[in-house]
């Protein structure tokens, strides 16, 4: 009621529309910032390095003609049909085992009673803090023992195990909004824990597979770090070793004089290329996105 | 800490001094749950635990990978406090990067989430807009940042000729690189701002409309109510922020690798270095436990002030 009244006087609803003038500009300011080296990327991925250097004006829409080889160009450059199929076996493997065995042990923790499970979750809590740096070298002095260096396998079978505490604790949560009604009246008709969990569980926390394997796929896309330390021979590569690679000797070429220049459009090309499936599922599955970010912000 | 409580109380018949062996379908339970969590016992033992015991002993070693490994006490603790000036640069680096990261993006972001709290009409438009680099940040953006930053044909220099200003060296002049940095990670602040807007919704609006009623200010309800209320996601946010800029390794892997001067010579990249290039397992140990130590406190001041506002606030109310 009050704000009816305040809406007929009219200085009050002048400053409202001003404020709401105010809110669009900053946003729209800010959206700009945010969108423009985006922008800058794509349209540069289809220009000349000349036009790069010379243009006075940054032409967010390339002048003609367009280079379209300049894709052909950097993905050939170095073999990145192969890495892109390295880096699609590993993520694919990854999300799988990732999804299967976190929603397997969230499922026994939020579900099953068994001695010593609240220490045990609280363990698995104590493990966020442990900073993947303090276990790499044993862990890759067991790889190398095993023989698995140059094999996808280290960057796999780490995921089939529970593939972190952050993707048990996010399942977990989820699975605990579930009413458990669910699972007794399964367990009436004769249902083991398995098959509540194939049956009850895992056709209902849809959402948090999808929060989950968005942040499976990106770990696994954008991890340097482990590609760096077991993959030494670039048949096994992926793309993020690879671009390393291409960052540091293809991109930089020796001219006449010995000046070494970037061929930065191929940066943008391969850039925009690595770039576009992150961006399609960013588009597609944004509420899952954020709802994943906001959800382990909160695991404190 | 609230879903610690609740799994206490899922268990009311394991009390202490009273602890029997469990049978008939209680064991069949206990077994199924075992079964279920089976994976991640197994990767806890292979990846954490073991790992976890494995490089405490390397800490008195010398060992580069090969049979040979060598017993040497406190020597690596002590090259670590007395001898190493790239340890201590790495520190520093690390140190002011997370202070300029956190503290501008906590900021920047708690502005923008202020801005989009308006729920004017296409806020979630703008949200998702905000959220973008966040989202496509990984190591093709890096890649775009190498291009971006680079000095005849980089977008900031292109800029900064449009507007006849000096180009200036980014990545490869001292002053210039470490701020670079902070620039990049910056461009990622949406990510703060999503939990920053959490944190903003979770505020009652009927504290606002009591407030406003007695006739507070904007500014005052900011000042009074928003900021009080919101000052465990901003603690939140520096924790998680610091943690998260200690542990930054692939852009500056990727751009400077440590230069120029070794002024990007981030702390894990530092550890790298020193593990996989040089392959001094034992001092590497030393480095890498430190890191856990550190963060380790960082959350255990986390939780311990969460607790303290937890309190705070039922008090309050």
């Amino acid at each position: 009621m009050a704000t009816e009244i305040r809406q007929a006087s009219s200085p009050w609803m002048y400053r409202r529309t001003l404020r709401l003038l105010l809110n669009y500009v900053v946003a729209i300011a800010i959206g700009i910032v945010m969108i423009f080296p985006l922008l800058w990327m794509f349209s540069g991925a289809l220009k000349t390095k000349e036009m790069l250097l010379e243009e006075t004006v940054i032409n967010l829409i390339p002048p003609l003609p367009w280079q379209w080889h300049n894709f052909i160009d950097a993905w050939t450059a170095l073999a990145f049909t192969r890495f892109l199929f390295n880096t699609l076996v590993i993520t694919v493997a990854s999300i799988f085992g990732g999804l299967l065995s976190a929603s397997m042990v969230a499922f026994g923790f939020a579900r099953l009673r068994f001695v010593g499970r609240n220490f045990l979750f609280f363990i698995v809590l104590g493990t966020m803090m442990v900073p993947m740096q303090v276990t790499a070298i044993p862990t890759f002095l067991l790889f190398h023992r095993l023989g698995w260096l140059n094999t996808y396998l280290p960057l796999i079978v780490p995921m089939w195990m529970g593939g972190g505490a952050f993707y048990i604790f996010l399942l977990r949560q989820y699975i605990m909004t579930i009413p458990t009604e669910l699972d007794d009246a399964a367990k009436i008709d004769g249902c083991s824990p398995i098959g509540i969990y194939r049956h009850v569980i895992m056709p209902n926390i849809g959402p948090a597979l999808a929060a989950a394997s968005i942040f499976l796929f990106l770990h696994s896309w954008n991890d340097l770090w482990g590609p760096l330390i077991y993959l030494t021979d670039d048949n096994t590569w992926t793309l993020a070793r690879g671009m390393l690679t291409f960052k540091r000797t293809l991109a930089e070429f020796r001219h006449g004089g010995g000046l070494r220049q970037y061929q930065i459009h191929w940066f943008l090309s391969l850039g925009t290329m690595t770039m576009l499936p992150v961006l399609f599922i960013y588009l597609v599955l944004q509420r899952h996105f954020v709802s994943g970010v906001v959800t382990s912000g909160l695991k404190g | 800490m609230a879903n610690l409580s609740q799994a206490d109380s899922a268990l009311p018949q394991m009390r202490p001094g009273r602890f029997r062996l469990p049978r008939g379908e209680a064991w069949r339970e206990n077994l199924y749950g075992y079964l279920f969590i089976s994976p991640w016992i197994l990767g806890f033992v292979l990846f954490l635990a073991g790992p976890l015991l494995v490089s405490l002993g390397l800490m008195f070693t010398e060992y580069a990978g090969f049979k040979k490994i060598t017993y040497v006490g406190l020597a690596n603790f002590e090259e670590l406090i007395k001898f190493d000036i790239r340890f201590i640069g790495s520190l520093r680096v690390s140190a002011v990067f997370a202070f300029w990261t956190v503290s501008l993006a906590i900021i920047i972001s708690l502005a923008m989430a202020l801005l989009l709290n308006q729920r004017f009409k296409g806020h979630t438009f703008f949200r998702g807009l905000f959220y973008l680099p966040a989202a496509v940040s990984g190591v093709a953006m890096t890649f775009v940042w190498a291009a971006m930053f680079e000095k005849d044909y980089g977008m900031f220099n292109q800029i900064l000729r449009i507007f006849d200003f000096d180009r200036v060296a980014w990545l490869t002049s001292i002053e210039w690189a470490l701020p670079s940095y902070i620039i990049m990670r910056l461009y990622g602040v949406g990510h703060y701002m999503v939990i920053m807007l959490a944190g903003l919704q979770s505020i009652p609006d009927d504290l606002h409309e009591a407030a406003k009623v007695d006739g507070a200010s904007g500014l005052a309800l900011f000042r009074h109510i928003t900021l009080p209320l919101l000052s465990p996601t901003i603690f939140f946010l520096m924790i998680v922020g610091m943690i998260g800029s200690l542990q930054v390794f692939t852009e500056g892997f990727m751009l400077t690798q440590g230069g120029p001067a070794r002024s990007t010579l981030f702390y894990v990249l530092y550890l790298y270095i020193v593990a996989f290039t040089e392959r001094r397992f034992g001092y590497a140990s030393v480095l890498a436990w430190l890191l856990f130590l550190i963060i380790m406190g960082l959350t255990l001041l986390q939780f311990w002030l969460a607790r303290r506002w937890v309190h705070y606030e039922s008090q309050e109310a």
